[in-house]
């Protein structure tokens, strides 16, 4: 009987895991917080709502920065997705949240999702110390500007080009105060 | 024609996984695009190796090979956010048709992912990843092929996972391990070390299995960190039948298993431009006395060694990469490598300095885009028994997407 039980659990939470669908982007609290910490160390510091990937990071008197988390779709080469247009399954994906200061740089990048069976080097802080400062302005060569990964490139290449197009998009939708924008 | 009814099955299972997606009645269309335009869970990819092989020596006539070395077709299917199945279709010198790994991954979340199947054992560099886009040089390092023996891949299963919050990435399988007797041949030597024994999941056959491990360090910008271990016992058809308690019989079967202790340092640095590679292999062999010996009473010479060793040391420069015009890389390298299958040896047989060969490769790949390499290189070939390198040249075209 106990058995029993204890397999229809273990079934049961496979079965509901593995429920076809994307899940939702999920908004790591912990991992926010520490790295919040770690940038103003001895300030508290408020997060407000700006939209569902927006989030302004202020104290009582200033805006310090901004903080956006995104998904960014990867695959592993060899093996991309036949039909790459559509938001697909066979597309494997990771998310990421980025901190930036009040003028739209980069102050740290962390991925804390990464759903996708290669690549992994990517997450490494060392690699995406790189961005720091970065706002967006021009565009950052990878292989030159931004240090090649063997094994990861698709999931590199795309992160690269993910954080460009959002430093660009932040200014406009901060600035017209639109709180939503196609790609968000 | 079993390669044409293996390949006619598999389009045949892709046609009906397609059955179950909706379908455009109006237009006319072969299987395969439909299967590709409307099935958003299946992924395929692909690489190629090609190479031209020159052995260049003053005194004496010498073909040259031309071959399509490899070509490897990928097939992944995503059943569910969390399972998916992944499978490598190798056809090597047009010929032999392979399969590389055929496995599924269930994904429990970022830190533990299982796998089942036909794998690739986490030994080296480039056992895990031997693109031909990815390592330079037309060949894959030798000791890649008679120290650890890529492509080196078993049936077993096991658990994968990444701990991000120390950068690493680790691996252990539980998998079949080498064959060293199958009615009547003794597959492993000291000419070819454990590379014959490798069963490739075909129809192979298993008295116990063997542990295979690897952790990776990713965190420091440009460096890829490896540490691999392989531990198991070798697989014998001596056993077969054999009652259990014919103890005769038992120890006579005993004769033919070799114990098989791997490990495996790797590194990588890549940092502007500049790339290093190291990699080092040692295997430890237990019982080799008595698989030499009944070898011997066989009919077989195996003289198999105690002990064996494999390097290598590769630097090279993408001298594009300051040029921001130039979107190719140009990337000239040289490697140095000595591998020894008789690196230390029983009594009963003399280390034999043919085994003990080293290796001078330089050359360069042209990377034309991410997915495409023009290789070249020479390479200076000799074994401790000779007093003069032997020369051979290499060219190739490799392809990744």
């Amino acid at each position: 009987m106990k058995k029993a039980i204890i397999l229809i659990l273990i079934v049961s939470w496979i079965v509901n895991s593995s429920f076809i669908g994307k899940e939702e982007l999920a908004y790591p609290t912990k991992k926010i917080n520490r790295e919040l910490r770690r940038l103003w160390k001895d300030e508290s510091v408020d997060i407000d709502k700006f939209n569902q990937n927006v989030y302004v990071i202020a104290n009582s008197n200033d805006t310090l920065g901004y903080l956006y988390l995104g998904r960014v779709n990867s695959c592993r080469q060899g093996g991309c997705a036949v039909n790459s247009l559509e938001e697909n399954l066979a597309f494997e994906f990771f998310d990421y949240f980025m901190i930036t200061d009040s003028d739209l740089r980069v102050k740290k990048v962390k991925i804390y999702n990464y759903q996708a069976t290669h690549g992994h080097e990517v997450m490494s802080s060392g690699w995406l110390r790189q961005f720091k400062m970065y706002d967006g302005k021009q565009s950052l060569v990878y292989g030159k500007d931004i240090e090649a990964i063997s094994g990861a490139t698709i999931s590199a290449k795309a992160l690269n080009e993910d954080l460009k197009y959002t430093l660009n998009h932040l200014e406009i939708i901060l600035s017209n105060k639109k709180t939503s924008l196609s790609k968000f | 024609m079993k390669k044409a009814i293996y390949l006619l099955i598999l389009t045949l299972i892709f046609i009906n996984v397609k059955a179950f997606s909706q379908q455009d009645q109006s237009t006319y269309a072969n299987a395969a695009q439909k299967m590709l335009n409307s099935n958003s869970k299946l992924t395929i990819g692909g690489y190629g190796q090609i190479d031209f092989n020159q052995p260049l020596d003053n005194s004496k006539f010498s073909a040259g090979n031309l071959d399509v070395h490899r070509l490897v077709m990928l097939f992944g299917y995503r059943f569910t956010k969390k399972l998916q199945f992944v499978t490598e279709i190798e056809f090597e010198h047009v010929k032999e048709v392979y399969i590389e790994q055929a496995f599924i991954n269930y994904s429990f979340n970022n830190y533990i992912n299982f796998r089942a199947g036909l794998m690739l054992v986490p030994m080296g560099i480039i056992n895990e990843y031997h693109e031909p886009t990815t390592f330079n040089g037309v060949e894959r390092p030798i000791i890649d092929k008679y120290i650890s023996p890529t492509t080196w891949r078993e049936i077993g299963l096991g658990f994968s996972g990444l701990i991000p919050e120390i950068s690493m990435r680790y691996q252990a399988y539980i998998m079949n391990g080498f064959a060293s007797y199958n009615d009547g041949d003794f597959l492993l030597s000291g000419a070819n070390g454990l590379r014959k024994g490798r069963q490739k999941g075909a129809e192979s056959f298993i008295n116990t299995p063997s542990l295979a491990t690897k952790i990776e360090y990713y965190g420091i910008l440009g460096l890829n960190l490896g540490f691999s271990t392989y531990f198991g016992k070798t697989q014998s058809t001596l056993y077969d039948g054999v009652d259990k308690d014919a103890n005769i019989d038992i120890a006579t079967a005993d004769s033919t298993v070799v114990g098989v202790k791997m490990i495996g340092f790797d590194a990588r640095y890549s940092r502007k431009g500049f790339g290093f590679r190291g990699q080092f292999y040692n295997v430890w062999l237990s019982n080799t006395v008595q698989y030499n010996s009944i070898a011997q009473n066989k009919g077989t010479t195996a003289d198999l060694g105690d002990g064996m060793f494999g390097y290598y040391a590769e630097i090279s420069y993408n001298v594009f990469h300051e040029f921001d015009k130039l979107k190719t890389m140009l990337i000239p390298f040289v490697r140095y490598s000595n591998y020894d299958t008789h690196y230390s040896v029983n009594a009963n047989i003399t280390a034999n300095d043919s085994y003990n060969k080293t290796y001078i490769t330089t050359g360069f790949s042209w990377k034309l885009s991410q997915g495409v390499v023009l290789k070249t290189d020479m390479q200076f070939v000799k074994s401790k028994a000779n007093s003069k390198y032997e020369k051979h040249f290499n060219a190739g075209i490799g392809v990744w997407f």
